[in-house]
């Protein structure tokens, strides 16, 4: 259901944003990606070693209220980690978080320290290893999943609906009903851990979610294959674009993306993926994804 | 009021849990929250628009967990029995109609079947999706 709303109703902001490592808009340095262990959630996770700075995660258009911030960091901890430096637009706020434990530590929630944000901002957020503990040997950072919070009491009302958040998840196991139920596969190569897959032309995941006005890129993470379909993708109904899934050997965290998505009205939408056509060279037409994540672009 | 209207929920990130949280798995597939003993909480701020909202939540089974019930500022949503016989992976629950506003949902572990063992309770992740008002 698509929503008009008044101009002068209020907008409450979220207190978290989550950021997944393997979804972030940039990084730098030499990162791995990997899911097969016992201490990594979701499937993947991101590891280095290298000297202070070069390696970084970026995430654009973090949204924020004035107030105190964190940010948290499921992770395992080790004793060749270091320290997270959390920048916000280029600048650092000084907040840190040690990754250094005296051995590994699986799956804990480090919290950096806090740090102010005095206004309103839509901002590229940064984490860099930017030091390290004396007793650390290495600069290693492993992250599985990234929460920015909100600390402070009070002021979460937003100014305009560009203040609300500027992506959106579709975990693909949240799919509608209504169509054939997706089959799950547990890989412990692919991003979040799995996937979900319809096998027959015509059959779909169809996903419900909110999105604000605006012009988005959709992203999909999927294990490509050799019998995989073009997707067809629709928004509300309304063609949006296709995903072609085929590849030429099964390809795990493979990408595809469909730009320039202008939604016109607030409220939750129904995002629907179908296996309608396919690859000339492709065997089948089955469909699956990952992740699916709603990027604003403007 | 203009508020998003679907939300992911990660236990890990939860605020104010009471019991051991735990992440580790022997599987890559879940995250697991793991409550100790009986009436165990997490609870998770939600910045969302007041309304009708389904309710899903990943998770998984086994002859030992609990039964969890969902809150939202104290007013009932759902409760999901977490007992199978055998241990089962990627169980997805489902409640519809949930009447939720802003501010706390809180998942308590109060109570466990009969033919259950323990009161853990494991969580990959919740969302929650408007449906109306």
């Amino acid at each position: 259901m698509n929503v008009l709303y008044a101009a002068k109703e209020p907008i409450l902001m979220p207190r978290k944003l989550y950021y997944w490592p393997w979804m972030a808009t940039a990084q730098g340095g030499t990162w791995s990606w990997s899911g097969a262990s016992a201490r990594i959630f979701g499937g993947a996770y991101a590891s280095a070693t290298a000297t202070a700075g070069t390696q970084w995660l970026e995430f654009e258009n973090a949204t924020a209220s004035p107030g105190t911030f964190r940010v948290r960091f499921l992770c395992f901890t080790s004793t060749n980690s270091g320290i997270v430096h959390v920048l916000l637009n280029g600048v650092d706020t000084g907040a840190r978080a040690d990754l250094y434990s005296g051995s590994t530590v699986d799956n804990v929630v480090v919290n950096s320290s806090t740090f102010q944000i005095p206004a309103y901002t839509r901002a590229t957020l940064r984490l860099v290893t930017g030091s390290k503990n004396a007793l650390s040997t290495g600069y290693g950072l492993r992250l599985q999943h990234i929460c920015l919070e909100k600390v402070s009491d009070g002021r979460d009302e937003g100014r305009t609906i560009d203040d609300l958040p500027w992506r959106y998840d579709v975990p693909p196991w949240a799919y509608e009903s209504g169509g054939a139920t997706p089959v799950v596969s547990i890989t412990t190569g692919a991003r979040w851990g799995s996937y979900y897959a319809v096998v027959n032309q015509n059959e779909y995941l169809e996903y419900r979610l909110f999105l604000p006005a605006g012009t988005y890129t959709l992203l999909c993470i999927a294990r490509h294959n050799t019998n995989r379909a073009i997707a067809t993708v629709t928004l509300n109904g309304n063609t949006i674009g296709s995903m072609d899934q085929y590849a030429g050997a099964s390809t795990d965290n493979a990408s595809s993306s469909i730009a320039g998505i202008v939604v016109t009205t607030t409220g939750v939408h129904t995002l629907r993926l179908t296996g309608a056509t396919k690859n000339v060279s492709s065997s089948g037409y089955s469909l699956a994804a990952n992740w699916l994540e709603f990027r604003r672009t403007a | 009021m203009i508020a998003v209207e679907t939300a992911e929920i990660y236990p890990w990130f939860a605020d104010s849990p009471t019991g051991a949280l735990s992440t580790s798995g022997s599987q890559p597939y879940y995250g697991r929250l793991v409550t100790a003993g009986q009436n165990d909480y997490w609870e998770q701020d939600l910045s969302l628009r007041s309304g009708s909202y389904r309710l899903r939540h990943l998770g998984q089974t086994a002859n030992s967990y609990g039964i969890a019930s969902i809150t939202s500022r104290g007013h009932a949503l759902a409760t999901f029995d977490g007992y199978s016989v055998s241990l089962t992976f990627g169980v997805i629950r489902e409640a519809t109609g949930c009447l939720v506003r802003p501010g706390a949902l809180r998942l308590t572990v109060a109570s466990k079947s009969g033919s259950s063992s323990g009161y853990t309770w494991p969580t990959t992740m919740a969302r929650l999706t408007r449906t109306g008002v």
